[in-house]
């Protein structure tokens, strides 16, 4: 089976730095498996979602979409296989009506008019947010309108979905409406998801853990894995799971707990059983 | 602010002229702005008042709404009636102070004035109170096909006009959150004088604007990933549809034309 996603040994600069952002990345995302990318601010994470997507055009290595070399004449079938969430709700909201903006992708891919309608409803459906369909983004939530970002992504049925911190900006329970979206999407086993986040619950939902830092990949396997190392986790300034920061507190306290990873529920669990 | 009629905004209810295509408005208000210039007497002014009002009505906006509307620009019309009033000479004189006189033809000619304004503004508002802006844009679009020819880029100026309008809102909200956060920073943006309160706006403008940048280019960004290309051809999701009402209205507006004409050349 080809891979979602492939990057080759790829480098990035930025015009006017001294150093590349993105240095020898080489990454394979399976198809349906989610992957989460976690790394400080500045490590890289969003240049290598714009790499993917070929909103930028990297300097060194080679970057497949599906089996698709990522170049200038494959633009147009890139963009129609990956579709990214950005960070501000507002600045990707080009229609007037939220109807408007899951149809902006619609008629840039030039689909006729006659069809927009039903693919429009069935994407508003999937993600909640159907009956709001004429309502103007001036009088949606931040999670209503990165729901309706999501619409505009799944109308165009793409094979990859990158979030670039797509809920950083949302309140908890917006943030919880969009993470229940993406697990139900996930469980369609239709598309490949790429998060990038500071969110630790936004990071155990995921099947496989990248970590970025100084634009280089520093370690990368399955989240219980990752997750596990606590001190990386602290050392490259992301939020530490609950669980795991739990079990940490412990072992420093002295109490023997098996090292391995817990997510919250396995916590609890272990706790109930040492009572 | 919410539940006032601003001028230029659309009232959403349901009326024969809510329902008409947004070309046909667009139309009809261009063209009787056309016909208040070749009234030139009572009874074709009279004609075309007659067919506002009508117009009005059919709109189910009320007289009040319209009114709100106009108030703003009422200061206007008002200063530039005096100032006609004032200043224009001709005629049996009335009275004289200085340079300023009042004359027969400057009476007359601020009584025309008075009148274009008042029913071109009104006209131009019954357009906008029953079409979303938007719908204005869709149908500017179409008039502005023809000039494709010509190499104007008419899908990109109308796609900049519906995201122009789409960031009103937005950009107004973003300009309350500064004007609040240096507000708690001690600035009054009520005190001094002219000059003085000019230049507090500065330390809001200039954010506003970067700000403003910041959001052009993340959305460009955004309209390039869902694969927007300024050269490639694009389908439009809303669809125009001219329907036998708008024949209707067509008709309508060559008959109001026909008998201005008529009432003008003193045949009626």
């Amino acid at each position: 089976m080809v891979d979602a996603v492939t990057l080759t040994n790829v480098q990035f600069q930025y015009p006017n730095t001294d150093r590349p952002i993105l240095d020898d990345v080489s990454l394979r995302f399976k198809m349906g498996e989610w992957t989460t990318i976690i790394g400080h601010n500045g490590s890289g994470k969003s240049t290598l979602a714009r790499l993917i997507d070929g909103l930028l055009v990297p300097k060194q290595g080679q970057i497949m979409v599906c089996g698709l070399p990522v170049t200038e004449e494959n633009m147009v079938q890139v963009h129609q296989r990956v579709g990214i969430v950005f960070q501000n709700p507002d600045n990707q909201f080009v229609g007037a009506t939220v109807a408007d903006d899951v149809a902006f992708g619609l008629e840039n891919r030039q689909v006729p008019p006659a069809e927009m309608g039903p693919r429009i409803r069935q994407a508003l459906t999937a993600v909640g947010m159907e009956k709001l369909a004429d309502a103007e983004p001036a009088m949606l939530s931040g999670g209503q309108k990165q729901r309706v970002a999501i619409a505009g992504i799944l109308a165009l049925k793409p094979q990859v979905i990158i979030l670039d911190e797509a809920t950083s900006m949302l309140d908890p329970a917006g943030r919880q409406l969009v993470l229940d979206l993406l697990q139900r999407l996930r469980a369609q086993q239709h598309y490949t998801i790429i998060s990038i986040t500071h969110d630790p619950v936004e990071m155990t939902i995921a099947d496989r853990v990248v970590v970025l830092d100084g634009g280089r990949i520093v370690r990368q396997g399955p989240t219980a894995t990752v997750l596990q190392d606590v001190a990386l986790l602290q050392r490259i300034g992301v939020g530490v799971p609950a669980g795991q920061a739990l079990r940490q507190a412990l072992v420093d306290r002295g109490v023997p707990v098996p090292a391995r990873y817990f997510t919250e529920k396995e916590m609890v669990e272990w706790l109930c059983q040492q009572l | 602010m919410n539940n006032k009629i601003v001028f230029g905004s659309y009232v959403p209810v349901d009326s024969p002229l809510h329902r008409l295509d947004p070309r046909m408005k667009l139309l009809m208000c261009v063209w009787y702005v056309v016909l208040v210039f070749f009234a030139n007497s009572w009874g074709t002014s009279l004609w075309l008042l007659a067919g506002l009002l009508v117009a009005m009505v059919l709109s189910h906006v009320s007289f009040h709404q319209y009114w709100q509307g106009l108030r703003p620009l009422a200061w206007v019309i008002v200063f530039t009636v005096v100032f006609q009033v004032l200043f224009s000479s001709g005629g049996r004189l009335y009275w004289h102070w200085g340079i300023m006189s009042i004359t027969h033809d400057g009476l007359v000619n601020a009584l025309i004035i008075f009148y274009r304004f008042m029913v071109i503004i009104t006209a131009s508002t019954v357009l906008t109170a029953t079409t979303p802006t938007l719908r204005i844009a869709d149908g500017l679009d179409w008039f502005m096909r023809p000039l494709k020819v010509l190499r104007v880029p008419v899908n990109q100026i109308t796609l900049m006009l519906s995201i122009a309008l789409r960031f009103i809102p937005t950009i107004m909200d973003e300009a309350g959150k500064i004007t609040n956060a240096q507000r708690s920073r001690g600035m009054n943006f009520h005190q001094g004088n002219l000059v003085q309160r000019v230049k507090h706006l500065i330390p809001v403008l200039i954010p506003l604007f970067v700000n403003s940048f910041k959001r052009a280019e993340d959305l460009a960004t955004a309209m390039e990933a869902r694969g927007y290309d300024p050269d490639s051809p694009r389908t439009h999701f809303r669809q125009l549809h001219w329907q036998g009402r708008d024949t209707i209205t067509l008709v309508v507006m060559v008959l109001v034309t026909i008998i201005l004409f008529l009432i003008r050349g003193g045949l009626l």
